[in-house]
């Protein structure tokens, strides 16, 4: 008789995701999953009763349908194969991380993000609605009255210093963010993850941890998913509003129009970018991209998977549709863009390599140096992505081949 | 969850467990489009970034 006992901390909620039928959220140590009533029922039985017999027994006698062994030991295997059992491994080292966020570092850890709590007083309704209503009137006078000829003269003309007081500026704008996201997990009575840099596709991005958010209403996770921009332009706002009280530096006015640009940027709803999981959270949607793939697979095969979409409201189905198709022809231009990148990343190497020889022939400041890697960055990232994503695709098909093989062997 | 007082009815037996992918909240990073001053890769970083082009904006004099 085999006698199994959830792990303290193993938690099961409802999941808000705006479907017809109710999904359920269980957690432990940081990982989350959307599962149905059907598995909550047997995690329920699992905990009021002493082995996994009387278990099956009794949620057969509570049950109006037939459960299967088969059906039940699924479940089971589902809450072993994660270590949510006493005994088992934690399943830590499994933890499912984004692909495509690849060399992460850690600025803040996780405890110091959790000592600014009290910064989720910019979270209360009463004082968010007045500072966004400040923000856009900021941002329409600012982007009203800029002048993108003289913004761009200006930048060619930085020097070094003030180019490099440009960029840590922007940057500072960027953790500002991050912070914003965090914080406003933080006042919904989540605990926040760290903040760190990374390489998402091939960008390099600031990216705070907000995985707890998956346990908040669908409009708090929006908030979630706002709190960055909230927190960047306020800050934004504040250094304007700053600086011309003191002085009239250009190029304060770079890094405040490249960061302002870059909150238009955060609207991107096709890569996961702040817009992104804001339509999410929006719709209830937990993963689009799967879901999109889930449906093309549907369409060749002759026993359909069943798949959030078939729980969806049909207003929302009709808006996911939309997005979907959306989603589909941004990646179709963002392959095309990654090719042209490629290519010119290579040509640009080629170049590269062939100047060598001409190094000798001239003087080469400091200056030049920086110059050269600044413009070098992204071609060597672009490289460093398609290599990499090349390698990971031939190891999908290697892997699904072996498999094939093994089935057949079998 | 103290439900074993109640009766379970399923239309189906569905045993979905899809795990959450972790959140990671991310903006860009060293504002390749604005930093980078490479005119060409500089714009398609931003139209990768923004997805619109920054032309909308006036940019396009890059």
């Amino acid at each position: 008789m085999e006698c199994l006992v959830f792990k303290e901390g193993v938690e099961v909620a409802l999941f808000d995701n705006n479907s017809n039928s109710n999904s359920y959220l269980l957690s432990y140590k940081g990982r989350h999953w959307r599962v149905s009533s059907f598995v909550v029922h047997v995690y329920e039985v699992l905990m009021e009763t002493k082995s996994v017999d009387e278990a099956y027994r009794l949620i057969n006698d509570k049950s109006k349908t037939n459960i299967s062994v088969e059906k039940f030991n699924e479940v089971v295997g589902f809450f072993k194969n994660n270590g949510l059992f006493v005994g088992t491994d934690d399943g830590e080292k499994i933890k499912r991380a984004s692909k495509n966020l690849w060399g992460k570092i850690t600025l803040i850890p996780s405890k110091t993000v959790n000592k600014f709590k009290w910064l989720g007083i910019f979270f209360d309704k009463r004082v968010m609605v007045v500072v966004v209503l400040l923000e856009i009137v900021f941002f329409s006078y600012f982007f009203v009255t800029y002048n993108s000829k003289t913004i761009i003269t200006d930048l060619w003309n930085l020097n070094m210093k003030e180019l490099s007081i440009c960029i840590v500026a922007i940057m500072l704008f960027g953790l500002v963010h991050e912070f914003g996201h965090s914080t406003a997990l933080m006042s919904y009575g989540q605990e926040a993850g760290a903040i760190g840099m990374g390489v998402y596709l091939y960008m390099p991005v600031f990216y705070s941890n907000v995985t707890n958010a998956w346990k908040l209403k669908r409009l708090q996770r929006v908030c979630v998913d706002i709190g960055g921009i909230y927190f960047q332009a306020l800050s934004i706002c504040f250094v304007y509003l700053l600086t011309i009280s003191i002085d009239n530096d250009s190029f304060i006015k770079c890094a405040i129009i490249i960061s302002a640009l870059q909150i238009i940027g955060n609207f991107n709803p096709f890569i996961k970018m702040d817009g992104y999981w804001m339509i999410c959270d929006f719709l209830g949607v937990s993963n689009p991209y799967h879901l999109i793939w889930g449906g093309i697979k549907n369409l060749f095969v002759k026993k359909k998977r069943k798949t959030e979409f078939d729980d969806m409201k049909t207003v929302v189905k009709c808006a996911f549709l939309i997005y979907a198709i959306l989603i589909i022809c941004y990646f179709i231009y963002f392959i095309r863009l990654v090719v042209m990148l490629f290519s010119s990343a290579l040509r640009q190497i080629i170049e590269d390599i062939n100047n060598i020889g001409l190094l000798s022939e001239v003087d080469i400041s400091f200056g030049d140096v920086i110059v050269f890697l600044q413009t070098r960055v992204m071609l060597y990232l672009v490289l460093f992505f398609t290599v990499r994503l090349i390698i990971i695709l031939f190891k999908k098909i290697f892997i699904i081949r072996r498999k094939n093989e093994n089935n057949i062997g079998i | 969850m103290k439900s074993l007082n109640r009766s379970y009815e399923y239309e189906e037996l569905d045993t979905c467990f899809e795990e959450l992918e972790q959140r990671d909240e991310m903006a860009c990073a060293l504002a390749v489009c604005g930093a980078n001053i490479t005119p060409c890769l500089g714009n398609a970083c931003v139209a990768a970034c923004i997805g619109i082009n920054v032309c909308l904006l006036g940019l396009h004099t890059l």
